[in-house]
């Protein structure tokens, strides 16, 4: 008898202890959802690949704060709707998760335009981790969609070395004289349900995104300090293999993919940049890209590098980093969105001229 | 090792388990001995030969003084003990200090000495401290000897408090100790509490915070002045919050065992005063240096001069405690005219209570509040020049520089700086949880999951560490 009111009161304070823990869990679901991360659930579309569905919401306040709205075929809320189609494809530079939906570039170039009398609908398909390979996959479905006049590809440096990654949906495989586009099928659908299993609850995505991003000191590194070297948080630079030659091939693919429409390149300019606590203001790599680019025949190319370094020399200012992270590191904050989106507004402007 | 490992976690289920199964006091003892050695040894096992040679050393010196009756042979006993253990801390904590400050002094006559490369034993100023304090109390009869050589060795190499304190006396742990392990559930769910509260401390503000200091105190020329002002006073929260966090995670793996540490922050920057302040702040340094130091200078009962001269002194050695840098010395030295400048102020006006009224004794807290955390600037510099450009950007001599109030900076000094006058204000106590109930049980089990959610990706060592 004894024994069976104690396993009875074990099992009464398992229970209360269960429903008080997803109380407990609920609320913080709640707070983390509301301030810190919601990730959209994705569906697969052919010809588009894995995107987040529609009228669905991202959250972001681990880098700046936004909320991002999407509508069909993940194309990102922008003020305005009428005008000359202009589709403008990105990974999460474009797609401005760090900031709210009329402050990313798209939209302040857009919004420039229509107070300029430019009747231009510009249409943001910018999506976090898209790469080249990804632009030139989705070429056919952008133009039966949505049949552009002018399509904005927006890359950086990253995009000419990322573009090889095998374990991507897709990468390019070098040719001789070219680069193929490799789809990897399986990829696009079977994660999918895993995934946004992990995505339906905040509270799991924001610590695997934590475990994922925790920075380290390295036990050697606690040694250094107590012997006295000071500094603890200087960080390692990455050498990333970055190859001049690829870069013409990749974009000779890209232009092929879009050949009946205009086509923009939208360089994000890496400086100003803060490495190892001082600001650096050029890049050679960067400049080494710009210089390709500029030798490729029949090509738009938009780099508003000087506006960047100006914001910083002159207003002290760098359009990288937030309130939450460090200034001049990370993805563009509202001034750099609205020195992208003006320079692209001047752009646009010149083109329809 | 570090509290916040995958190490620590498994080296300490193992402990427990083994502690369970054995319940002989003195196989007890042996695999808490064990798992010290093992706990410090992790770090770099060449040190643990220097932790026995003091360990075993101060033992049968603390033994021979206890046996003595002739108080000239106990005296010299003590000093043999204490210039061994100040020569041990200061081959491998100052060798090279004094060796750059020669070097300073007579580089215009053409001498220059070569520095060793000396690596510095983590926790050697904590374990070098308990050991003198030891030997000190034997000598005066205010502790006795330890019952035997394992006792004194688990006193000495207690992991929880082996690399940065709590430092104890050998009258705090070894009744303790002698009364043996004491598992209890209660023990379990408070040790689990105060654990859980330091790794929050720890690695959600502590580590929140330090992104900023790092980042200004690495070039501060880049900063604006209010940038460089939230870093300043952002680095008196970090510190507080990652030595704190340190000690309660410390008294936490202690309670579980079943027990006590000192206690060594009690909300230090609620405090009116300077004196109220190293009452609150590093306690167990802090009696240290009054108790083995201060009063063995003669403390207040030599005249007023000479109790001036002993603060000075006291608090120069308590800065060149925490590192070999004269940006310590000027610290500890700042902190000692601080306190001179309070006595000689409270000798004239005879009033040594805390105001009780609410406005003023606000701004008495946030004026001690401001003067640390401006002092503060030569403990965390790392040189002469950071802390000169740092000056600058706070006397407003240059400005300029990129803006930045990093959000959990900002977030967390307001909430400590006013939370702390609102506890202060309303005599606001903290007890931890005793009972066991499905509520309490999933809150902490909760909080476990907030530090799983809101820790900082950039961990960093424990300041203390280094000292």
């Amino acid at each position: 008898m004894v024994k069976y009111f104690q396993k009875h009161n074990s099992y009464l304070f398992f229970i209360k202890f269960s429903a008080w823990l997803l109380f407990f869990l609920f609320v913080l679901e709640v707070f983390t959802r509301s301030f810190i991360m919601e990730t959209p659930s994705e569906h697969f579309i052919p010809g588009l690949g894995n995107i987040a569905v529609d009228n669905s919401v991202t959250v972001n306040g681990i880098e700046g704060f936004g909320v991002t709205h999407f509508l069909a075929n993940g194309e990102i809320i922008t003020p305005y709707q009428s005008g000359v189609p202009v589709v403008v494809l990105g990974d999460s530079f474009t797609e401005g998760g760090q900031v709210s939906d009329n402050k990313k570039y798209v939209s302040v170039a857009e919004t420039i335009l229509h107070d300029r009398g430019v009747s231009m609908d510009l249409l943001n398909l910018g999506y976090s981790g898209r790469s080249l390979p990804d632009y030139v996959y989705i070429a056919p479905y952008i133009k039966k969609t949505y049949s552009p006049a002018i399509v904005v590809v927006q890359l950086n440096l990253a995009d000419f070395v990322e573009s090889f990654d095998k374990t991507k949906e897709n990468y390019f495989v070098r040719n001789e004289m070219s680069v193929e586009l490799m789809h990897n099928e399986a990829f696009s659908t079977n994660q999918l349900v895993l995934r946004n299993i992990v995505r339906a609850i905040s509270i799991g995505s924001l610590v695997r995104y934590k475990f994922k991003s925790i920075n380290l000191i390295p036990e050697q590194q606690l040694r250094l300090l107590a012997a006295g070297s000071p500094n603890p948080g200087d960080s390692v630079p990455v050498k990333r293999a970055f190859d001049p030659n690829d870069v013409e091939k990749q974009i000779n693919t890209l232009k092929d993919a879009y050949s009946d429409v205009e086509l923009v390149i939208l360089i994000i300019p890496g400086v100003p940049i803060i490495h190892d606590n001082t600001p650096l203001l050029e890049d050679e790599k960067e400049n080494s890209l710009i210089e390709i680019l500029d030798q490729i025949p029949g090509l738009h190319i938009l780099y508003p590098r000087n506006s960047f370094i100006e914001l910083y020399t002159e207003h002290e200012t760098f359009p990288r980093g937030f309130y939450n992270t460090l200034p001049g590191v990370g993805h563009l904050n509202s001034d750099g969105h609205f020195v992208i989106g003006a320079a692209l507004a001047d752009y646009l402007e010149g083109i329809e001229k | 090792m570090n509290f916040v490992s995958v190490e620590f976690f498994l080296l300490f289920i193992t402990v427990l388990i083994l502690l369970a199964l054995w319940r002989n006091p003195i196989v007890r003892k042996i695999i808490i001995l064990c798992a010290s050695c093992v706990f410090y040894a992790y770090w770099d096992w060449r040190f643990l030969s220097l932790l026995i040679i003091v360990t075993l050393m101060d033992y049968y010196i603390s033994v021979k003084i206890h046996s003595l009756n002739d108080q000239r042979l106990k005296r010299n006993w003590l000093i043999v003990s204490i210039v061994i253990n100040l020569t041990i801390l200061g081959y491998f904590k100052y060798f090279n200090f004094f060796i750059d400050t020669f070097n300073v002094l007579l580089k215009s006559q053409g001498w220059m000495l070569h520095e060793f490369n000396i690596i510095l034993p983590v926790g050697i100023s904590f374990y070098i401290f308990e050991t003198i304090s030891y030997v000190m109390d034997v000598y005066k009869g205010n502790a006795q000897p330890a019952n035997s050589l394992l006792d004194y060795a688990v006193f000495v190499t207690f992991f929880p408090r082996l690399v940065a304190g709590p430092i104890m006396r050998a009258s705090q742990f070894l009744p303790q100790l002698y009364r043996g392990l004491q598992f209890s559930r209660e023990n379990f769910f408070i040790g689990a509490q105060l654990f859980v509260q330091g790794l929050i401390k720890k690695i959600v503000v502590a580590d929140s915070v330090a992104f900023l200091v790092d980042s200004v105190y690495g070039n501060p020329a880049l900063f604006s002045s209010s940038t460089v002002y939230l870093a300043v006073f952002s680095y008196s929260i970090q510190i507080y919050f990652d030595f704190s966090g340190y000690s309660d995670m410390a008294c936490g793996v202690a309670k579980i065992l079943g027990f006590d540490l000192a206690v060594n922050f009690n909300f230090p920057y609620i405090s009116q005063s300077i004196t109220e302040l190293w009452r609150r702040w590093h306690i167990s340094l802090s009696s240290w240096l009054r108790d083995y130091l201060y009063f063995s200078l003669g403390g207040n009962r030599t005249g007023r001069l000479r109790t001036y001269v002993n603060l000075m002194v006291t608090m120069l050695l308590g800065g060149l405690w925490h590192g070999a840098s004269w940006n310590f010395v000027l610290w500890g030295g700042l902190h000692g005219a601080y306190l001179v400048f309070e006595r000689f102020f409270r000798n004239r006006t005879q009033s040594s209570q805390p105001s009780i009224n609410a406005p003023y004794s606000w701004f008495k807290s946030l004026f001690v509040f401001f003067i640390v955390s401006i002092t503060w600037i030569f403990f965390r510099s790392p040189s002469f020049y950071v802390t000169k450009v740092v000056f600058y950007k706070i006397l407003f001599v240059d400005p300029s520089g990129v803006s930045w109030l990093y959000f959990p900076a900002v977030l967390s000094s307001i909430v400590v700086v006013f939370g702390g006058l609102l506890i202060n204000t309303f005599k606001i106590s903290f007890e931890k949880i005793t009972t066991i109930s499905p509520f309490s049980v999933a809150f902490l089990f909760s909080e476990y999951v907030f530090v799983l959610l809101f820790f900082s990706t950039n961990i960093s060592p424990f300041i203390y560490f280094q000292f």
